[in-house]
């Protein structure tokens, strides 16, 4: 380990006395490799733990600055202790001190902030403060960080007053009206997030005009994150701002910073829209790594149930926490970290501690008490710390010993950020992974393999989804007037003209819509209307349910419009932080639900019912039955002859559907208790979307030999569409609840068993695509995790309880898995193949309600 | 269109569930549309004033539910429709094209309701200034003031909002009045129209608006540096009415003229009433029809500018009489004199001027007005003499506020003033060593405040003056 050269650069702080100690001298050993001694030793400890994995301690490779960085900014990287960059670093800054849009994506803790910065200040000092810089990061804490970050930069830099200052300034919500236009005119670095780039920025593009004019690079932080409908609402945000920065005679760079992902250069392209330099060989050191997966125990092994992992997580604190070192527990929701914290700081004492050494972080926390708790980290105060997802992001708490992650946190990225918190200091670091009774869990403590090989996650981007395309370019033909080539396309411009379709959108703008006006050949905004406000980056859809206190009109929350079914519904109790509201009056046309604030000991918990109905199918993957035959066909009943092994096995495909979704009748069930205490029926119309899906097909024959037809209701095939739903987020960047399900046994489309998983968005993210990619492997996983499991006959950990599954449900689902999980792989149908039902529409008989109708994704939140 | 575009077009169309099945364009669809959305207004249920089957109109609904700013098209009346380009416009050359003006000259004898034009020339600018608190206009004279109105496609400003329309009155050299309207004719012709109102607005010294200060001169300067050309409005001074008028009126407090809205103003103080006036919330759809070809309400537009000015030369007007509360001709000046004297000591004490703020006055009786005006009146005078040394006369008079006060307690804004009379009262005991009588006023003052919990600053105070009565008694 190089003394002093903190592996953050910038924005370490020399490393204080008593963490040193902590570190591990004078003890004789290590408390991290004691933990780890006694985790081994101990038969309660060796009992669960079902994993351990070691990284040997690395070196990492170290470079001098380029030749042509300033020397003074050289000096004040040394007085910071940079006395030599890493490999990766030193690439970085080279590559866009050269010009080129870079992506830098090696772990947490690689170092990567000063990737940025160099370039920054380096174009800075010699345009003697002309250059601007615009920082896009994810969170207000961490951009309001890095400001401070820079800040320091600049002093050292001697920079920070008289005529030739620089300036860096964080905007966001919570910047006074006051600074802003001093912060507008004179800011040559810019921190904010997508949110005010998209609101407040680009639609008052004027009053940035020296930002803009002078605009070198825009710094795009942790583009794991920018995946869905956010992410490619943001690659439209960024469409924007370089179309405004070329107005204005600018070519920025993008110089962006991610976890390491999966294809992180086709990602940045989809991004960025352009291809761009990554750097991904991590060169920092590390010190030695442990790795454990903790499995909590079967308490009943016929049902599948362990005990819980909250639980699990305040015995296994006795064996890693302790006042030599630092423990960060991460937990999944606000209430476990409250929990949990709570237990610690009770038995304290028993940890060795004080309980003012144990404390909890989260959202919510004033500021002032969150900056306490990090420096209380920074300083070694502090012993054991127990975070939701806030400490994940590159907050600066300096590196801790042991992480104790309570359940996958649902990525692979957000993983290793949690994982990224210990051990960066050279010395051992151990993570500990308590697994959940969910499937995901389940098949990494079963799989950790899968942790450290490359990520396997696919990211779902579509800033050309048509929704969030033609609301985009709202926003920007109120920014600035679209003008057409002599051909009629958007060819001159900047960003929108590589893009398929959008001339066709701004006319349609123009001519359905009545937003824009076009005069030769030029659109121009038209409407009384500041579109950027009511285009949310977080969905597309104009037509969300806004929830308002009646009355007041006050609003109080709002719900995508499938949801609404269930949530919106006179009688249902809608939750907002622990008070319950009933829904008085829906005015489904209007899009408005009116609740009423009541005291409830019951909540609401609607069926919805979802049909699907293909409008086009594009892809197809097909395997024949002469491929691979079915191992153990079920029983044929007398006199049936067995199929021919010819004709069709299974299919994939992908497509546009149109959904409905319709809820009839809702339960009331009581808090804590969970008896049903009433029920009510809903008298909505039903909702529609039309977006892309992922679907799969039996043939009739397979059906009948893996028992898939209507013999049993369809529930171990509807359990199999849950069970693909829930492992999903493995391998495609999602959350289960961004997927809807419908699982029909008799598809009238295909006439066959199909599972259809479609993207919940409007027009869909590109989720079914990742799927069609992914779903060998999926459905791998998913067999593992129900052969794997302990249970006799369902559990939620696999298929799902029996008493939703049914007593044949496991044994139904295995049996399906165990056929399309093995064999020969699908192989790829010509284009020609595919028939295009939107050219022979099929008639509205045959979709209804009776007979095609199966239960469907519940879309509780 | 090929059959791609028309594909994608459909999609679109479902993707977006937008249910209109033909383009809006044509002259005859857009006809129809008004008729609808006539009907549609003419309904009870203020919700139900928006078109809500366009897209636009959800959208403008949706802003609306989430508290944006818009503006929205109430009951239009009977104004005049017409087709094609506004009549008598004139084209003027500028440095980078042609600019369009309606261009106007006056009487200035003329009358605009009770008051002429030429009556700005009487304001006095001492007046100006006390009220608006701004030094910058210590000179201001209508003369040589450019009167200022601009007409927009929206209130939430933005790269978006356009200006289409700059009202710029001023006086000329030869006694007349020249009313110059500036038009866009289109969004391509926009940096002309702006080098000329920009050219027109450095001409003058002085700008005057109303609201201009919030509101026009930050879509004019949007619009300007969208063009690449500089402010006019950089080291000139600006009057905006809308400030000293509301503390004229007793902007503090519901005032009789609770809206402060231009037209409330005008029609109360200068006794101007318009007649079918097209509201500035329908010149967006006005321009947007006249762009495309539609039949258009634009000349309702024009005379709705035209008056705005007008009325900011005869506000102008009465605001410079302030201080005489006269006109020039001795006639009284309309509104509450206990409301304009309250308003010029107020501002005078913001100065710290208090000597003059009791030579201001022209009255300090003021019969049949209401109580709670009246004792707010007599505080800001009690607390005035207390200022100049007039301590005996500022201390009587207090007391006399708190006894009166008492007397009407049930009234809130009353109690205000009886716990502040208290509180001054108090304070000026404390200062002067009169234990008894800040023993008394500190016991009014917690009566009051039994019967108003007061505001964070009346609790501060009531807890300064518990201690120092303390500090003296120990
Ligand atoms: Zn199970």
């Amino acid at each position: 380990m190089i003394a002093g050269n903190g592996p953050e650069g910038p924005k370490i702080q020399p490393v204080d006395a008593a963490r040193a100690a902590a570190g591990g001298r004078g003890t004789g050993q290590n408390p991290v490799e004691r933990i780890v001694s006694s985790l081994k030793a101990e038969a309660r400890w060796r009992e669960r733990i079902v994993h351990w994995h070691e990284t040997p301690e690395r070196e990492g490779s170290r470079r001098g600055f380029p030749a042509n960085m300033a020397p003074e900014l050289v000096q004040v990287l040394h007085e910071q202790g940079v006395r030599t960059l890493r490999t990766h670093q030193a690439q970085a800054i080279e590559a866009a001190l050269n010009g080129e849009d870079v992506l830098v994506a090696t772990p947490t803790a690689s170092g990567k902030t000063i990737c940025y910065t160099v370039p920054v200040l380096q174009r800075l000092l010699e345009t003697d403060g002309q250059a601007r810089a615009l920082f896009l990061y994810p969170t207000k804490a961490l951009s309001q960080d890095q400001t401070v970050g820079l800040t320091a930069m600049i002093e050292g830099l001697g920079r920070h007053e008289g005529e030739h200052a620089f300036h860096a300034f964080t905007y966001d919500g919570d910047t006074p009206t006051s600074v802003r236009r001093t912060l507008r005119d004179r800011g040559h670095m810019v921190l904010t997030n997508p949110w005010m780039l998209h609101q407040g920025i680009l639609p008052n593009h004027a009053r940035w005009a020296e930002l803009f004019k002078g605009l070198e690079f825009i710094i795009v932080d942790e583009v794991h994150s920018l995946s869905g409908v956010f992410g490619s609402s943001v690659a439209n945000v960024l469409r924007r701002l370089v179309r405004i920065a070329a107005h204005y005679g600018a070519h920025p760079r993008f110089l962006a910073s991610s976890a390491t992902v999966r294809e992180p250069a086709a990602h940045a392209q989809r991004l960025f829209g352009r291809p761009v330099t990554v750097v991904d060989k991590d060169a920092s050191p590390a010190g030695k790594r442990y790795f454990a997966v903790y499995n909590p125990p079967l308490l009943n092994p016929v049902a599948g149930l362990r005990a819980s992992a909250l639980e699990e997580a305040r015995k296994v604190a006795s064996a890693v926490c302790g006042s030599h070192h630092q423990t960060i527990f991460f937990c999944g929701r606000r209430t476990a970290v409250e929990v949990l914290t709570r237990y610690l700081k009770e038995g304290a004492s028993e940890l060795g501690l004080k309980p003012s050494e144990v404390k909890g972080y989260r959202g919510g926390y004033l500021p002032n008490m969150r900056r306490e708790i990090e420096s209380g980290l920074k300083d070694g105060s502090i012993k054991v710390v127990i975070s939701t997802n806030a400490l994940e992001l590159g907050i600066d708490i300096g590196a801790l010993d042991v992480a104790v992650l309570v359940g996958y946190p649902g990525s692979q990225a957000s993983f290793w950020q949690r994982a990224g918190r210990v051990g960066r200091r050279g010395g051992p670091s151990l993570v500990l992974q308590l697994a959940r009774s969910e499937p995901t869990d389940q098949y990494l403590a079963a799989h950790p393999e899968y942790l450290f090989a490359a990520p396997r996650e696919r990211l779902g981007l579509d800033p050309d989804n048509l929704v969030l395309l033609s609301e985009q370019l709202k926003c920007a033909a109120f920014e600035l007037p679209f003008q057409r080539a002599e051909d009629g396309s958007l060819s001159g411009d900047p960003s929108f003209g590589q893009v398929s379709g959008a001339a066709e959108v701004l006319t349609y703008l123009a001519e359905y819509s009545g937003f824009l006006m076009e005069r030769e050949r030029t659109f121009y905004w038209m409407a009384d209307a500041y579109p950027a406000q009511d285009v949310s980056l977080a969905g597309g859809d104009l037509d969300n349910v806004l929830i308002l206190e009646q009355g007041t009109e006050r609003a109080l929350g709002e719900t995508d419009r499938e949801s609404s079914l269930v949530t919106c519904h006179e009688g249902a109790i809608y939750q907002v932080q622990g008070v319950t509201w009933r829904i008085e009056h829906f005015d489904h046309q209007n899009r408005r639900a009116y609740a009423k604030q009541v005291e409830s000991d019951y909540y609401t918990d609607a069926q919805s019912d979802t049909d699907v109905r293909i409008l086009r199918l594009e892809e197809c993957l097909r395997r024949d039955r002469a491929d691979f035959a079915v191992a153990h066909p079920v029983t044929l009943p007398e006199g049936v002859m067995p199929a021919e092994q010819t004709g069709e096995d299974i299919s994939v495909w992908r497509g546009e559907v149109h959904v409905t979704t319709v809820a009839t009748l809702y339960k009331k069930i009581r808090f804590y208790t969970k008896e049903n205490v009433g029920a009510g029926e809903i008298h909505l119309p039903p909702e529609e979307i039309d977006t892309e899906a992922f679907l799969l097909t039996l043939s009739e024959e397979t059906a009948a030999e893996l028992g898939a037809s209507c013999s049993d209701g369809g529930t171990a095939w509807h359990a199999l569409g849950e069970l693909m739903r829930s492992t999903a987020p493995l391998f495609v960047r999602c959350q289960p609840s961004d997927l809807g399900l419908c699982a029909q046994v008799r598809s009238p489309h295909f006439g066959r068993p199909t599972l259809v998983l479609y993207d919940r968005v409007q027009g869909g993210v590109g989720l079914s695509d990742l799927l069609l990619a992914a779903q060998r492997e999926l459905l791998e996983a998913c067999l593992d995790v129900v052969q794997r499991c302990a249970c006799e006959r369902g559990c939620p950990a696999c298929v799902g309880p029996v008493e939703e599954v049914g007593a044949e449900g496991k044994a139904g689902v295995l049996r399906l898995l165990r056929h399309l999980s093995k064999g020969p792989d699908l192989a790829a149908l010509e284009p020609s193949e595919l028939d295009d039902p939107m050219e022979s529409p099929c008639s509205a008989e045959d979709f209804g309600p009776e007979g095609h109708m199966t239960r469907g994704a519940q879309l509780q939140e | 269109m090929g059959p791609r575009q028309s594909k994608l077009t459909a999609r679109l169309q479902r993707l977006r569930r937008e249910e209109v099945t033909a383009p809006k364009k044509s002259p005859a669809s857009r006809g129809q549309k008004n008729i609808s959305l006539k009907k549609v207004s003419g309904g009870n249920s203020p919700d139900q004033g928006l078109d809500c089957s366009s897209a636009l109109g959800r959208l403008r609904q949706r802003l609306k539910d989430r508290g944006a700013v818009y503006s929205e098209i109430k009951d239009a009346p009977a104004c005049p429709t017409g087709l094609g380009a506004p009549r008598g416009l004139e084209a003027v050359e500028v440095r980078d094209g042609i600019c369009h003006a309606r261009i106007q000259t006056l009487d200035s004898k003329q009358a605009h309701g009770c008051w002429t034009l030429a009556e700005a020339h009487q304001a006095d600018a001492r007046a100006v200034e006390l009220l608006a608190q701004d030094a910058s206009l210590a000179s201001v004279r209508a003369g040589d003031a450019i009167f200022l109105d601009t007409e927009t496609t929206g209130l939430s400003g933005g790269s978006g909002t356009w200006v289409y329309m700059v009202g710029l009155g001023r006086f000329l050299p030869n006694g007349s009045f020249e009313m110059w309207q500036g038009f866009l004719q289109g969004p391509e012709a926009e940096k002309p129209f702006m080098q000329e109102v920009a050219r027109r607005i450095a001409e003058a010294r002085t700008v005057v608006s109303f609201f201009g200060k919030s509101y026009d001169q930050h879509r004019l300067l949007d619009r300007l540096r969208l063009n690449g050309l500089d402010s006019p409005f950089e080291g000139r001074p600006h009057l905006d009415l809308y400030y000293p008028l509301k503390r004229l009126l007793g902007g503090q407090g519901p005032g009789p003229y609770g809206d402060h809205k231009l037209q409330t103003l005008e029609n109360r103080l200068c006794g101007h009433k318009r007649v079918d006036d097209l509201p500035g919330s329908a010149a967006p759809e006005a321009w947007f029809d006249f762009l495309a070809q539609r039949p258009h309400r634009l000349e309702g537009v024009f005379q709705h500018n035209f008056l705005d000015v007008l009325s900011l030369v005869t506000l102008f007007g009465y605001l410079g009489r302030a201080l005489t509360g006269s006109r020039v001709d001795g006639r009284e000046l309309a509104g509450s004199d206990l409301l304009r004297n309250l308003a010029l000591m107020q501002s005078s004490i913001k100065n710290r001027q208090y000597e003059r703020a009791l030579g201001l006055l022209t009255a300090t009786d003021f019969p049949g007005q209401p109580l709670a005006q009246v004792l707010a009146f007599d505080l800001t005078r009690g607390e005035c003499l207390l200022r100049t040394g007039a301590v005996e006369a500022g201390q009587n008079l207090l007391h006399t506020i708190h006894e009166r006060a008492w007397e009407g307690r049930t009234q809130e804004d009353i109690q205000r003033v009886g716990l502040e009379s208290a509180q001054i009262l108090g304070l000026s005991a404390v200062q002067r060593g009169e234990l008894a009588l800040a023993v008394e006023a500190h016991g009014w003052a917690a009566d009051w405040l039994d019967l108003w919990p007061g505001l964070a600053r009346h609790r501060e105070v009531q807890l300064r003056l518990t201690k120092a009565l303390k500090r003296v008694r120990f």
